[in-house]
């Protein structure tokens, strides 16, 4: 039941993934309020929600979940806004309605970032300077944790040496531009 | 396996429990073999935060480019111009000489929602909620036939009750009575309810001796709508 969006998010199916986004909005918005944040900042939210949706897609977390993506989505929603409040110092004990499934989608731990040293932001930058194959290459090692050999067979690469070669190279111009900075 | 293989691995996820647990030792004695272990990591987490804020963008922008429908000043006027016009045409009729078609529309209202209470942005899958959200929104004929189906299915009076409310909202007034007379059949939650929804009924069908009956028998007997039903008799001399 679930397939057809993660595949939307692996091939990059624009139309599928506005549809997905457009059926959960509003929902999501309307459930958000009874944790009083401000409108503006549940938009935010759900838009971080949607974005760890689609990385659970990618990430292959999401090819044995057994509820709905909508409920899944929701999970992480929650977990987003309880880590805000609890940012905000604001978590406090909610009126529990036991008929509300969505109320009672459990929370879906997301690993929230967020603030890069100085060295990861240097990283950021020349990163954004590397050519797309490598871009691409290391996107798909590092992001979506894909293997070597997954890279292998999903690249069309002959062999995975192949794949550890530019993989290698990849790095070492990343390398390479990082030390350039410093001239 | 030399340092770079295994840090591959562990980027991977591809190390066995033992060998995740030697690499963290490791990691924690070895300065150079740390270091290296949080480049790769960092590299891991810039990449992660690259993406997240590209498809962030992509979501902001679809925000920004969802069709804000700009209201005319003019249209709106217009439209609520018209709505006003027909409301107040339909008090100036009510207010005309009585005939059972008024006076129905003047004493009918669908009976509220008392069964399932239906929380707003919720989406049930279940037959009853869906009935009640139709009825509730003012769907009266998709109401109708989801209760008609709730019935088949569950065997619940109410379904009869709700479902004859909705058809007098759409005109059916036969069926409806038809309804109420099979709820009535046995002694129910809605008993003295539904008798005054039966005499509206035959009110609106212009069954004049089933009319003065019924609401006469609600007067005597104080039930639900006695106060109306005076008013109509009234009106009906």
């Amino acid at each position: 039941m679930n397939q057809p969006y993660i595949r939307a998010f692996i091939e990059e199916d624009e139309h599928l993934i506005q549809k997905l986004y457009y059926e959960n909005r509003d929902l999501f918005l309307n459930f958000g309020k009874r944790y009083q944040l401000p409108q503006a900042e549940l938009l935010d939210v759900y838009q971080d929600a949607f974005v760890a949706l689609r990385e659970k897609a990618l990430q292959g977390k999401l090819d044995n979940l057994k509820s709905s993506i909508r409920t899944y989505l929701f999970g992480i929603g929650k977990y987003i806004i309880y880590d805000r409040l609890k940012q905000k110092d604001l978590s406090r004990p909610l009126k529990h309605d036991p008929k509300n499934d969505l109320e009672n989608a459990a929370t879906v731990e997301f690993e929230i970032n967020n603030t890069l040293s100085e060295e990861e932001k240097l990283l950021q930058k020349n990163f954004k300077k590397l050519g797309e194959k490598c871009r691409n290459m290391l996107t798909m090692f590092y992001y979506r944790g894909l293997t070597i050999d997954e890279i292998t067979s999903l690249g069309g690469y002959n062999n995975s040496n192949v794949v550890r070669s530019q993989k290698s190279r990849c790095l070492k111009t990343l390398k390479e531009l990082i030390s350039s900075n410093y001239e | 396996m030399n340092e770079q293989e295994l840090i591959e691995r562990y980027i991977e996820g591809n190390l066995s429990s033992n060998e995740l647990q030697d690499f963290e030792t490791r990691r924690e004695h070895d300065p150079s073999f740390r270091k290296s272990v949080e480049y790769h990591l960092s590299i891991r987490k810039v990449i992660t935060e690259e993406n997240r804020a590209e498809f962030k963008d992509t979501l902001r922008k679809l925000e920004a480019t969802k069709s804000t429908a700009k209201h005319s000043s003019r249209t709106w006027w217009a439209v609520a111009a018209t709505l006003l016009l027909a409301v107040s045409s339909y008090f100036i009729w009510l207010q005309g000489t009585p005939s059972p078609e008024k006076l129905f529309a003047k004493n009918f209202e669908p009976y509220r929602n008392i069964v399932q209470p239906v929380v707003r942005g919720e989406v049930s899958e279940d037959l009853k909620t869906k009935a009640f959200v139709a009825y509730e929104t003012g769907d009266f004929s998709k109401a109708a036939l989801l209760f008609s189906e709730l019935f088949e299915e569950e065997n619940e009076p109410y379904a009869l009750f709700y479902e004859a409310n909705a058809q007098l909202a759409t005109d059916n007034n036969a069926k409806a009575i038809s309804l109420l007379t099979q709820y009535l059949e046995s002694p129910r939650k809605l008993t003295n309810i539904a008798q005054w929804y039966l005499a509206l009924a035959y009110l609106k069908e212009g069954n004049m001796i089933e009319v003065k009956e019924r609401l006469q028998k609600i007067i005597d007997t104080k039930t639900h709508g006695h106060s109306e039903a005076t008013e109509i008799l009234e009106a009906l001399k």
